[in-house]
């Protein structure tokens, strides 16, 4: 082969290595010890079934609205943030894929994603091994940041907030008996019905119906028709995205009036707008109330921008991309191991969940907010609130 | 027993649902031999048009014509510019029209879903029968009596339809078989139009159902009914419309009593369980010998 033809191969050989990689690598510096071009994974489940879509969707909406955002703010100077977005479409083969992608051949810069938890729990290690950093948005469920100490998540795992709000609930409606009614289909909101059980029966609440609903009912009124039968004081939900609003619905037919102990996907207009939703209680992390941090700016900007009023799902994908750039910001430089160290040192985030950081557990240092649906809204509840159907 | 009661009372709601998606389907079937796979999109295109006429101020019960006139559009299109066009052609077997309707319902599906931004929507209740009477110790919801009543209706009307009328008796005719109604001076694919004009509005009614009963609709509405509705249609005989209303009903009563006395779990499965069982046994139905059309 002559001198000039091996060249221009090695040339194209290396062109070619470079365009495949992803990662900071292709744009050089931005001239702030930054690269000029950071990309972001956003593993979400954007297709599939709407109960998943729906949460999934938004969630993408807050991560572009936030990448945006900052890059024409020049939040971070000349360097930019590229979202690279992949539906894995409620599958945990597909998120493991998604995963084994942008760990080896992508080398993403940061991870702010995952919308069900069993997908994280199963793709979420690969990311830990490759020391990339994972922000993770809707995952619910425990046993997240256990997997290693690249992973934060913006949603508390919820036990942890039933774990503060359901006593002082309970004891405020004085129940004495419970039911519960959870998806018996997800491993995810089962465990969360078995620890708020145990925390209410550990107060003294006893158990007198518990009934499993699953993702292929449209009509619930079989486990509905057994819970008036226990005649329970409060009924407590655990269930999915997009089963609320129909059991909200089906209780009235069902001829049922009890207390009723929500789960954060009361927090939706639609669930709200169900007369037999009012004067539900439910505990969540964020709310179009919270006048602290960057939410009163985000709801503006979302409303402006996508002509809708924004969902607590598209509020933590804003959230964490803001964090992964204020941490990439803050340390200085991308590189995963001191964005990491920043994440876990990060105080004072102006976030819409308000100000907050992270703890020892990389999980957002705030606390909840108890709320009650009261005339197809949401407002704050306190132990002396009052609310009639 | 008042527990018993309530719980079929339940499985008899549930069935009337499950029964007007079977008629639709069992029509088309029976007549056209045509297993439609898109028969679900009629239904989430036409709960969608009674959700878009609601919101327009129109009355509930125009709103609900606005989604069946919805739904049996877009099954006139479906028929013209995909099955006819397809049974036209001589080397094109019943599976390939089958594949050819998943690929229209994945497009159909993939349009409303663009459409909607993958949004769950709230299905308002306001104007349909709500809360409950209570009846002997039982609790009767209005909404689903209402929807009983209406499937009830439905079977009655379409069965005299078939029975008494010219365009009815056509299409029994057709059904038959098509050869032998052409000889006799009737124009097939007149037949199929309106078959396929009472299936997409049928479905469009379930759907307005199911969105009243679960206070939601999306793109993937009609998703999960569909394999019930044709589970439905086996176990009751196809092309027989008593047959549709009672695998509706048969179904809609076991689920309810397996979920009450055994598990979800297991109701989530009887469907195709009894279906089954019924192919093995009595693969022409539990009706099919009353079948209206091509029996």
């Amino acid at each position: 082969m002559p001198k000039a033809s091996w060249r221009v191969s090695v040339a194209i050989f290396a062109g070619i290595l470079l365009a495949g990689c992803g990662g900071s690598t292709p744009g050089g510096q931005a001239g702030n010890g930054l690269p000029a071009n950071l990309t972001i994974g956003a593993p979400l489940d954007i297709s599939g079934s709407a109960s998943v879509a729906s949460v999934g969707a938004p969630e993408q909406e807050g991560e572009q609205l936030a990448v945006d955002e900052i890059n024409s703010s020049g939040f971070l100077g000349k360097t930019k943030l590229t979202l690279k977005v992949v539906d894995t479409q409620a599958s945990k083969e597909l998120a493991v894929q998604t995963l084994t992608d942008m760990t080896v051949r992508d080398k993403v810069d940061g991870i702010v994603g995952f919308t069900l938890t069993p997908s994280f729990l199963a793709a979420g290690p690969l990311a830990q091994r490759a020391g990339i950093p994972v922000i993770t948005v809707d995952l619910s469920g425990t046993g997240i940041t256990e997997v290693g100490d690249y992973i934060f998540r913006v949603s508390p795992a919820l036990v942890t907030l039933f774990e503060r709000s359901d006593p002082i609930i309970v004891k405020a409606l004085k129940a004495k008996t419970a039911a519960y009614i959870y998806s018996s289909d997800s491993s995810n909101t089962a465990a969360q019905k078995d620890f708020r059980k145990k925390v209410l029966e550990g107060l003294g609440v006893a158990t007198v119906a518990e009934q499993g609903v699953t993702a292929a009912q449209i009509d619930y009124q079989t486990q509905l028709t057994a819970i008036k039968r226990a005649n329970p004081d409060v009924l407590v939900f655990d269930v999915l995205g997009g089963q609320d609003a129909t059991l909200a619905q089906q209780i009235k037919q069902a001829g049922l009036s009890v207390a009723q102990m929500g789960d954060v996907g009361w927090n939706s207009p639609n669930v709200m707008a169900v007369s037999g939703s009012q004067c539900t209680i439910f505990t969540t992390v964020w709310d179009p109330s919270i006048s602290t941090g960057r939410n009163p700016h985000f709801l503006t900007l979302y409303q402006q921008k996508l002509s809708k009023p924004p969902t607590q799902y598209a509020a933590w994908g804003y959230d964490g991309v803001w964090l992964y750039a204020t941490a990439v910001k803050n340390a200085g430089s991308a590189n995963p191991a001191k964005v990491r160290d920043a994440l876990a040192s990060m105080k004072d985030f102006q976030g819409t969940l308000g100000v907050y950081g992270f703890g020892p557990d990389r999980a957002p240092t705030v606390s909840g907010i108890n709320l009650q649906v009261n005339g197809g809204k949401a407002v704050p509840w306190t132990p002396t609130s009052t609310c009639s159907r | 027993m008042s527990y018993f009661a309530q719980q079929l009372v339940n499985g008899i709601a549930l069935g009337s649902v499950f029964a007007v998606l079977a008629l639709g389907v069992s029509l088309v079937w029976g007549v056209l031999d045509v297993l439609n796979f898109s028969h679900a999109q009629f239904m989430t295109w036409g709960v969608f048009g009674t959700a878009f006429g609601i919101s327009h101020g129109l009355p509930v019960v125009v709103a609900i014509v606005v989604g069946m006139l919805t739904g049996a559009t877009l099954a006139v299109i479906v028929e013209e510019v995909v099955i006819t066009p397809l049974k036209r052609r001589a080397h094109v077997d019943a599976s390939s029209i089958v594949v050819a309707t998943i690929g229209v319902a994945i497009v159909l599906e993939t349009v409303i879903k663009k459409l909607t931004h993958s949004e769950l929507r709230s299905f308002t209740s306001e104007g349909f029968p709500s809360g409950s009477i209570p009846v002997a110790g039982i609790s009767i919801g209005l909404l689903p009596l209402a929807i009983f009543l209406t499937s009830v209706v439905v079977m009655v009307a379409l069965a005299l339809w078939l029975a008494r009328t010219r365009l009815g008796r056509e299409l029994r005719t057709v059904a038959y078989s098509r050869e032998r109604a052409e000889i006799v001076g009737i124009n097939p694919r007149t037949s199929y139009v309106i078959a396929f004009v009472i299936s997409g509005a049928l479905a469009a009614l379930a759907g307005t159902f199911v969105g009243a009963e679960t206070a939601l609709i999306s793109y993937s509405s009609g998703d999960g009914l569909l394999l019930i509705t044709f589970a439905a249609v086996v176990i009751g005989g196809m092309g027989s419309i008593p047959g549709a209303v009672l695998g509706g009903l048969v179904l809609g009563i076991g689920q309810v009593l397996t979920a009450a006395f055994i598990s979800q779990s297991v109701s989530d499965v009887l469907a195709f369980g009894l279906m089954v069982i019924v192919l093995l046994v009595r693969p022409t139905g539990l009706l099919r010998r009353q079948a209206v059309s091509r029996a």
